[in-house]
C-alpha cells in the first residue's frame, strides 16, 4: 500500500567519509552480530522486516522496526549500542545513551558527535573492577566452603530437636502418669475425709445428750489435724527437681553443645565492622546479638515455648556450659498446678513444625534458626531473629514487624525472607492534621518486612531501610548467600576483562 | 467535593460578608451620584456622593489605562488613615496615586462584628474598624463566567445567588492551606466572560479577603465583588477574542517567566527521598529502565529538624557530591524551602532575622510566633524589601551550605500556613512592613516570598534562569514561580478535576502549572497512575509526588507492563518539548496561556463554552484526559471554527511506534487504529479507542505545524543536540503554519535577543522555514538538524521533494507517500535548524 518513494543517489562527502570508517568496524555492533553488517551493498534488519542499502546503516535515521540499522547512533529509540571498553569489559547500552552528552562507556565510544569529549577510563575502571571481582570470588568461595559447617550444625540441631521431641513425649507421659497417681491418692484421701466426717456426725448424733460441748471441742481439734494432714499430702506432688531427675532417666533434656565451628561469634563480627567493607559508619552501628533467655529465667511470655529451640552454638567445647550461658531446664518448669499439660504438647508440635520450614535444599539455614541480630538506625534498634520475628525497638517500646512467613527464591537459592502479620501500619507523625480525608484503601495497610540475603564472611545485619511507611527492607549478610555459581560468574567476568 | 469543612469560615461567620451580601442594591439612597466630574491626565475624575452618607464623599477616577483597558478607582475623598493599595503586582504601572482616607463602608448603626470579631477561638481586633468595599458588575450577554482561581470547581462558575443557584456561598479569594478545594492556596481576582466575537474580563486589584457573588440577570451574568479592606481598583478588559483579553491581562500583571528547559521535563518527587543512597537508587533506576526525568526533589525531611536551607548530614553527608553526580547526567535537584523559620537561636537563618527584626509582628509589636512543621516558628516579612534582600542572600552557597548551581527551590506552605492560626493561617491583625495589617495583604504573602526567592536564585546563578515552585500565588506570580495545585488525592475524581483547575489557573495568568501525578494522598491503583501520567504529560508542569505515608510508586514498581505505559507517557512528554518550549516563549512574550480552554482557540464554536474536560495545549493539540477506570473508548468533541479538521496525534504509546521508515505505516498509526494521517472533520463528537495501553486521545488541528524531537533520551539536557521532526497537519486548503523557538535553555541571553524564532509555513506545496525574530545564539555543540518532515492530509503525491538551503545549495530528498492516508514522510533533510530553508513538494 505504500506509494513509491524515489530514492536518489544523494551521497554527500560526509556520508562517504562515514562509510569508509564504518567499513572497518561497524560502530556499536556486538561482535556476534558483526556478520549481519558484513555485506557490501545491502543490510537486512535483524528481525528480517526489511532490507535497506548498506549506506542507510548508522546514517542517523531509523529504518528498521527493531532499530538494528542504527547500532551506532541514537536514531532508533529501541536500539542498543555496544562498546568494546578494552581494558575493562564490553557493555550494551540503550541507544538513548549514544551522543547524549554523557560518557557512558569507559572508552567513550558512545559519544562521537562532538557534544562532549570523553576520556578513556577503562584501565582505571578495569583495575577497580578487577579488585571488586576478585574480592567477590573470594567471598563466594569462602562462603561456599563454610556451608558444610552450617549443614553439619543444622543436622545436629535437627537431631537435637528430634531428641527433644521424644523427650517431651516421654516427659508428658511421665508427668501425666505421676499426676494420675497423685490424683488417685488425693481422691482416696478426700474419700477418707468424707467417710470420717460422716462417721463423726453419726457419733455426734448418738452422744448428743451426754457431752455435747466437750465433744464439739474434740471434733474441732480433730478437724484441724485432718487439715494439716491433707496439706502435707498435697506437698508430696513432685517438684521441678524431681521431674528433672526423673527426666535424667530418659537422657539429658538440654540440647547438646555443638562442635567448635562457630563462624559468627561476636568477636569476628566486630572484626567485620573494623575491617571496613563500607559499614564503618558509626551512624549505623552494626551489632551482633546473641539472644538467650536471662539466667534468672522469666522468659518472654510470648516466646517461652519455642525458646527451647534456641540453639546455642557459642558452646565451642564439650565442657558443661557455665552458669550464665546455660539455662537449666528445671527453672522453666512450674508446679503442675500452674502449668497446663498442653504446653509440653504444643512445644512438641512446634518442634515438628519448625522441622518443616524451608531451610534450603541442604537445610543449611537451620543453623541460623532463632539467631538474632540488631542494627541501630537513628533512634531505632531493629532486631531480626531468623525464622522467628523482626522487631523495631524505640527506647522502651517495641513494634512487631512480622513473624516468619516464607522465602522468595532466585535461581534456586533462598534469596529473600518475608516476615508477615506484623499488624496494621500505625499512623505517621505531624501531618495527621491533613489526613482526615477519606481516601481509597492502601494497596496494603499492613507492615511489610523483607530481608535480602547477601554473601559475606559472617552473619551481619547490614542495613535496614524503610523506603515507604511501614515497608521495611533489610540486608543480611551470611556465608549461606554465597554461591559457587556467582563465584564462577565473577571468574568469567574477570577473564573477560583480562582478555 | 469534600473539604475540611470545620476549618473554614463561611460568609455567615464573617462580618463584612454578612453586611455586603445584605445590600441588595434596591435602596435608592445608597446610589452614588457623580459631582464635579472633570478631565484630568488621561481620564475622568469625579466626586461621588449618596443620600445615606452625604458627608462621606468618595473620589472616583476613571481612565483608559492601556489599549482596551478601562480602569476605575474609588477611594475615600479624605480619611485619617490611608487605605492600603496593592503594590508590585502591576507591571509598568503608570498611575500609582497617593491614597485618600477614611472608612468607606456604610455603617448602619448595628454592631455586627464591626470592630472585633472572632472565629473558632481566634479573635480579630480590627483596629481600623470596618473597611469593606463592594461593587456590582454585569457581564452583558454572558452565559458563563470563568476564572477566580484557585478552587476545585468546574471551569464555568455556577451561580451563588438567585433561583437554582449552584451554591450558597460566594466565591472566596483567601489563600488557605485548609486542605481540599475552596478556597485554595492562591488567588487571582479575575473573572472572564466569553461569547462569540466578544470577550471581556474584570480584574479586581485587591489582596484582602475578597468575595464574588454570581447570579443570572436578563441576558447577562451579574457579579457582586467585595473585599474586606483596601480600595476599589478595577480593570475592565475587552476584546473581540479571548486571546486579546489574555494579552491585555498580561500587560497589566506581567507574563510567564521563561523557564529553564530542564523544568519542562519530568520531575520526580516524594515526601521523602530519605537519604543519599535513596536518591542515587531512584536516579539510577530511571536510567536502568530508560525512563526520562530531569529533576529529583527533596521534601522537608532532608533538613536538620525542618530548618530550611540546611541538610541533615546523617542522611546527606555530601549534598554537593550528590548534586554534581546527578548533574553529570544532566539532572537537577530541588529542595523545599518554606517561609516558617524554627524559633531557635542556634539556627542562623532565624537568629540573624530575629536580630534584624525581620519577622511579621503581632498587633502589639512583638514577633509573631505560630506552629508549623518545625514546631514554634516565626515568619519573615517578605513585604519588606530589606527582608527580601536578606532572604536572597541566604541562597548563596556560603550561607546555604551544601547547595550548588544545580539546586533549585520549592516554596511550600506560603499562604502562609500556620497550624494554630485562624483557618490555618495568620491572624488578620498581624502587622507587616510599613505598619500594614495582614488583612490588607494576605493574598500577597506567597507572591512576595517567591519574588525574594527569585532574587536568591539570581544571586546564586547570575545571568541564568531561576526555577521555583510555589503553592501560594496572586495575580502576577507567574513572573516568579511555577504553581502546582497542592495536596490532591489518589482518586479518579481528583484526576478529573485537575483539568478545570489547571485551565482556571491558566486563565489567571498562572501558566506554568500542574497537579501532582498520582495524587499526593493515598495509593493510586496502577491504572489510575498510568492515566495520570498520560494526562499530565500534556500539562505545563509535570511532577510525580506522594505523601510520606503512601507506598512507593516509582514507575518500575508495578511490573513491566505498567512501567512500559508510564515510560511511554513520559516519553510522549519529551517528544513534544520543542513545541511546548515554543509555547512558553509565546506565554513569556505575549501572555498567551500554554493550556487553554477550547473556547480560547475556537471562540466561534458555542459548544465549547461549557466544556472543561478537554483542553488545548497551545493552538495545535487537543487533549482529552481519561478519568475513569476500565475505559476502552472516549467520546471526544473535535471543535471547529470553520471547516476545521483534526488528525490523531502520535503519542508514543505503543512499542510499534518506536521507529521505522520502510515499515512506517505501522509506526504512525494513531490511537484509533486507523492511519495517523486520516483526518476527522471538526464540529462533532467522535468515539476514540483509548485503552490504557493506547494512551489518551490527542489530536492535532489541521493547519498547524508541531516541532518534535523523536529520540528517546534520559533528560532534556541529553536531547540538546538531537534533530527535529516537523508534523505538518494540513487544513482543508492544504495549508499549515507553526513556529519553533530555540535558545540555550538556561541563561537570560534570550532577553537580549539571544534566540531564534522561526516561522513555519506550508502553502502552495512549499514548506518555508524563515527566521522571524531573534538575533540567534551560538550552540555549544553541532547545531541540531532536521531529521524528518511528516505531512498529513496531502492529497497528491509529489513528483519530487526538494530542499533549498539559504546558501543556494540544495538537494532532492527521499520520501514516501501513502495515498490512502494522504500522508507523506520526508527522510532526513539533514539541514541545520539554525538557518532558513524551504522544501518544495513539486506536483
Amino acid at each position: 500500500m505504500a506509494g513509491a518513494g524515489r530514492a536518489l543517489a544523494m551521497v554527500s562527502m560526509l556520508a562517504l567519509v562515514a562509510m569508509s570508517v564504518q567499513s572497518e568496524e561497524m560502530r556499536g555492533v556486538q561482535p556476534e552480530d558483526a556478520h549481519l553488517y558484513a555485506k557490501k551493498d545491502m543490510f537486512t534488519c535483524k528481525d528480517g522486516s526489511s532490507t535497506i542499502s548498506i549506506d542507510k546503516v548508522n546514517d542517523e535515521f531509523c529504518d528498521c522496526n527493531d532499530g538494528s540499522d542504527e547500532p551506532g547512533t541514537a536514531a532508533c529509540s529501541n536500539g542498543v549500542f555496544w562498546c568494546a571498553n578494552k581494558g575493562w569489559k564490553a557493555k550494551l547500552l540503550f541507544s538513548s545513551r549514544v551522543n547524549d552528552g554523557v560518557c557512558d562507556c569507559c572508552d567513550g565510544s558512545d559519544e562521537h558527535a562532538g557534544i562532549v569529549t570523553c576520556v578513556n577510563r577503562c584501565q582505571e575502571e578495569g583495575a577497580e573492577q578487577r579488585n571488586i571481582l576478585m574480592r567477590s570470588i573470594q567471598l563466594h568461595e569462602q562462603g561456599v566452603a563454610k556451608r558444610s559447617d552450617y549443614v553439619a550444625r543444622a543436622h545436629a540441631f535437627r537431631e537435637a530437636v528430634f531428641k527433644r521431641r521424644d523427650e517431651l513425649g516421654n516427659l508428658i507421659q511421665e508427668v501425666s502418669q505421676k499426676l494420675d497417681g497423685f490424683q488417685a491418692q488425693r481422691d482416696e484421701l478426700n474419700k477418707k475425709i468424707s467417710e470420717e466426717t460422716e462417721e463423726r456426725l453419726r457419733q455426734e448424733q448418738e452422744a448428743r445428750e451426754a457431752e455435747e460441748k466437750k465433744r464439739a471441742e474434740e471434733e474441732q481439734k480433730r478437724a484441724e489435724e485432718l487439715a494439716a494432714q491433707q496439706a502435707e499430702m498435697a506437698n508430696q506432688v513432685p517438684s521441678g527437681e524431681e521431674i528433672k531427675s526423673s527426666g535424667d532417666e530418659f537422657g539429658s533434656p538440654e540440647v547438646p553443645p555443638m562442635a567448635p565451628q562457630a563462624v559468627d561469634d561476636l568477636g569476628e563480627t566486630q572484626q567485620v565492622v573494623q575491617e571496613g567493607k563500607g559499614y564503618e559508619d558509626p551512624y549505623y552501628s552494626g551489632k551482633h546479638v546473641d539472644k538467650r533467655p536471662s539466667p534468672t529465667g522469666n522468659p518472654d511470655p510470648n516466646t517461652h515455648v519455642d525458646d527451647w529451640y534456641s540453639y546455642d552454638n557459642d558452646h565451642t567445647d564439650e565442657e558443661k556450659p557455665s552458669e550464665d550461658e546455660y539455662r537449666p531446664p528445671e527453672e522453666e518448669y512450674k508446679p503442675p498446678e500452674e502449668r497446663p499439660k498442653t504446653e509440653a504438647e504444643s512445644e512438641s508440635e512446634l518442634a515438628v513444625k519448625v522441622l518443616e520450614y524451608d531451610f534450603g535444599p541442604d537445610m543449611a539455614f537451620m543453623a541460623l534458626y532463632d539467631k538474632c541480630y540488631e542494627q541501630q538506625v537513628q533512634q531505632y534498634t531493629y532486631e531480626i531473629c531468623m525464622f522467628r520475628h523482626a522487631k523495631q525497638k524505640d527506647g522502651g517500646s517495641e513494634q512487631n514487624l512480622g513473624t516468619w512467613s516464607h522465602w522468595t527464591h532466585e535461581n534456586g537459592h533462598n534469596s529473600v525472607m518475608h516476615y508477615t502479620n506484623g499488624g496494621g501500619c500505625w499512623n505517621g507523625p505531624a501531618r495527621s492534621m491533613k489526613e482526615q480525608q477519606a481516601l481509597p484503601p492502601a494497596r496494603s495497610a499492613d507492615i511489610l518486612e523483607q530481608v535480602s540475603m547477601i554473601c559475606g564472611e559472617d552473619e551481619f545485619l547490614v542495613s535496614v531501610q524503610e523506603p515507604s511507611r511501614c515497608v521495611y527492607e533489610m540486608e543480611f549478610m551470611t556465608p549461606l548467600a554465597c554461591s559457587a555459581h556467582r563465584a564462577q560468574e565473577a571468574r568469567e567476568q574477570l577473564l573477560a576483562i583480562s582478555h | 467535593m469534600a473539604f475540611k469543612e470545620e476549618e473554614f469560615r463561611y460568609c455567615k461567620d464573617s462580618s463584612f460578608c454578612r453586611r455586603q451580601r445584605k445590600f441588595d442594591g434596591q435602596d435608592d439612597r445608597a446610589t452614588y451620584k457623580l459631582h464635579n466630574a472633570h478631565l484630568e491626565d488621561n481620564g475622568v475624575v469625579a466626586e461621588m456622593k449618596n443620600a445615606l452618607n452625604p458627608n462621606q464623599p468618595l473620589k472616583l477616577r476613571a481612565t483608559i489605562y492601556k489599549s482596551g483597558i478601562f480602569r476605575i478607582e474609588i477611594d475615600e475623598a479624605s480619611s485619617a488613615k490611608p487605605r492600603y493599595r496593592v503594590k508590585d503586582v502591576l507591571v509598568g504601572d503608570i498611575s500609582q496615586h497617593s491614597s485618600s482616607e477614611g472608612a468607606m463602608e456604610d455603617i448602619t448603626g448595628e454592631n455586627d462584628g464591626l470592630w472585633e470579631e472572632s472565629f473558632k477561638g481566634h479573635s480579630d481586633s480590627k483596629p481600623n474598624g470596618p473597611e469593606s468595599i463592594g461593587v456590582d458588575f454585569d457581564f452583558m450577554g454572558a452565559k458563563h463566567v470563568y476564572g477566580l482561581p484557585e478552587r476545585g470547581s468546574r471551569l464555568m462558575l455556577g451561580n451563588t445567588r438567585g433561583e437554582g443557584a449552584a451554591r450558597d456561598e460566594p466565591y472566596r479569594l483567601y489563600n488557605l492551606d485548609v486542605f481540599e478545594y475552596e478556597p485554595l492556596y492562591g488567588a487571582v481576582p479575575i473573572l472572564y466572560s466569553h461569547r462569540p466575537n466578544f470577550s471581556s474580563a474584570l480584574f479586581w486589584l485587591n489582596a484582602a479577603e475578597t468575595m464574588v457573588d454570581v447570579e443570572d440577570g436578563p441576558d447577562m451574568k451579574r457579579t457582586h465583588w467585595f473585599s474586606e479592606s483596601g480600595v476599589i481598583d478595577v480593570f475592565l478588559l475587552s476584546s473581540d477574542t479571548p486571546k486579546g483579553v489574555q494579552m491585555q491581562f498580561a500587560s497589566l500583571v506581567g507574563t510567564q517567566f521563561m523557564p529553564p528547559m530542564f523544568s519542562l521535563g519530568y520531575h520526580q518527587c516524594r515526601w521523602n527521598y530519605k537519604d543519599d543512597a535513596d536518591v542515587r537508587m531512584v536516579d539510577s533506576k530511571f536510567d536502568e529502565y530508560d525512563i526520562p526525568y530531569d529533576v529529583l526533589w527533596l521534601d522537608i525531611e532532608h533538613t536538620v529538624g525542618k530548618r530550611y536551607l540546611t541538610w541533615d548530614k546523617h542522611l546527606f553527608p555530601d549534598p554537593e557530591g550528590l548534586q554534581h553526580d546527578l548533574a553529570s547526567r544532566g539532572r537537577k535537584m530541588v529542595t523545599i524551602i518554606d517561609p516558617h523559620l524554627k524559633v531557635d537561636m542556634g539556627y542562623s537563618v532565624y537568629a540573624e532575622a530575629k536580630r534584624l527584626g525581620f519577622f511579621c509582628k503581632n498587633k502589639d509589636g512583638g514577633d509573631f510566633e505560630g506552629h508549623c512543621w518545625p514546631g514554634t516558628s516565626s515568619w519573615l516579612d517578605y513585604l519588606n524589601p530589606e527582608v527580601r534582600d536578606y532572604w536572597a542572600s541566604r541562597f548563596l552557597p556560603a550561607n546555604y551550605v551544601g547547595s550548588t548551581e544545580h539546586l533549585y527551590t520549592w516554596n511550600d506552605m506560603n499562604e502562609p500556613s500556620v497550624f494554630n492560626g485562624p483557618e490555618i493561617t495568620m491572624p488578620k491583625d498581624l502587622l507587616h512592613y510599613g505598619n500594614v495589617e495582614h488583612r490588607d495583604v494576605h493574598n500577597l504573602y506567597g507572591f512576595y516570598m517567591t519574588m525574594a526567592t527569585v532574587a536568591g536564585h539570581k544571586l546564586l546563578r547570575p545571568g541564568r534562569r531561576p526555577f521555583i515552585l510555589s503553592r501560594a500565588f496572586f495575580a502576577g506570580s507567574q513572573r516568579y514561580a511555577a504553581v502546582w495545585t497542592g495536596d490532591n488525592g489518589a482518586r479518579w475524581d481528583h484526576l478529573a478535576s485537575a483539568t478545570p483547575m489547571l485551565l482556571q489557573l491558566s486563565l489567571g495568568g498562572i501558566h506554568f502549572c500542574g497537579a501532582d501525578v498520582g495524587g499526593f494522598f493515598g495509593n493510586p491503583e496502577p491504572e489510575l497512575l498510568v492515566r495520570w501520567y498520560q494526562a499530565a504529560a500534556y500539562t505545563p508542569f509535570f511532577r510525580g509526588h506522594a505523601h510520606i505515608d503512601t507506598q512507593r510508586r516509582e514507575p518500575w514498581l508495578f511490573g513491566d507492563v505498567v512501567m512500559g505505559q508510564i515510560r511511554a507517557a513520559i516519553r510522549a512528554r519529551y517528544l513534544v518539548l520543542p513545541y511546548l518550549y515554543t509555547l512558553f516563549h509565546m506565554a513569556h512574550t505575549q501572555g498567551l496561556p500554554i493550556m487553554r480552554p477550547l473556547w480560547m482557540e475556537f471562540p466561534g464554536d458555542e459548544v465549547t463554552i461549557a466544556m472543561d474536560d478537554e483542553f488545548m495545549l497551545g493552538e495545535a493539540l487537543l487533549v482529552k484526559p481519561v478519568v475513569s477506570a476500565n475505559t476502552r473508548s472516549s467520546n471526544v468533541y473535535l471543535p471547529s471554527d470553520k471547516d476545521d479538521i483534526w488528525y490523531p496525534f502520535r503519542n508514543g504509546q505503543t512499542p510499534k511506534e518506536q521507529g521505522v521508515f520502510t515499515s512506517l505505516w505501522s509506526r504512525f498509526r494513531g490511537q484509533t487504529g486507523s492511519l495517523r494521517g486520516q483526518a476527522q472533520a471538526g464540529g462533532k463528537t467522535i468515539s476514540v479507542d483509548s485503552g490504557v495501553e493506547q494512551g489518551i486521545p490527542v489530536f492535532q488541528r489541521g493547519g498547524t505545524i508541531i516541532p518534535t524531537r523523536e529520540r528517546a533520551r534520559r533528560s532534556t539536557s541529553a536531547m540538546r543536540a538531537d534533530p527535529f521532526t516537523l508534523h505538518v497537519a494540513l487544513n482543508v486548503r492544504e495549508e499549515a503554519s507553526g513556529s519553533l523557538y530555540l535558545d540555550d535553555g538556561d541563561t537570560d541571553e534570550h532577553t537580549a535577543g539571544g534566540f531564534f524564532l522561526f516561522g513555519l509555513k506550508f502553502q502552495s506545496n512549499q514548506l518555508e522555514y524563515r527566521q522571524t525574530e531573534g538575533s540567534g545564539f551560538k550552540f555549544s555543540h553541532p547545531p541540531p538538524a532536521l531529521e524528518r518532515v511528516i505531512v498529513y492530509g496531502i492529497t497528491k503525491q509529489p513528483a519530487r521533494v526538494t530542499l533549498k538551503r539559504k546558501n543556494g545549495g540544495g538537494s532532492e530528498l527521499e520520501f514516501i507517500y501513502d495515498k490512502e492516508s494522504a500522508m507523506l514522510i520526508v527522510r532526513k533533510p539533514n539541514v541545520p535548524m539554525n538557518e532558513e530553508w524551504s522544501i518544495s513538494f513539486a506536483k
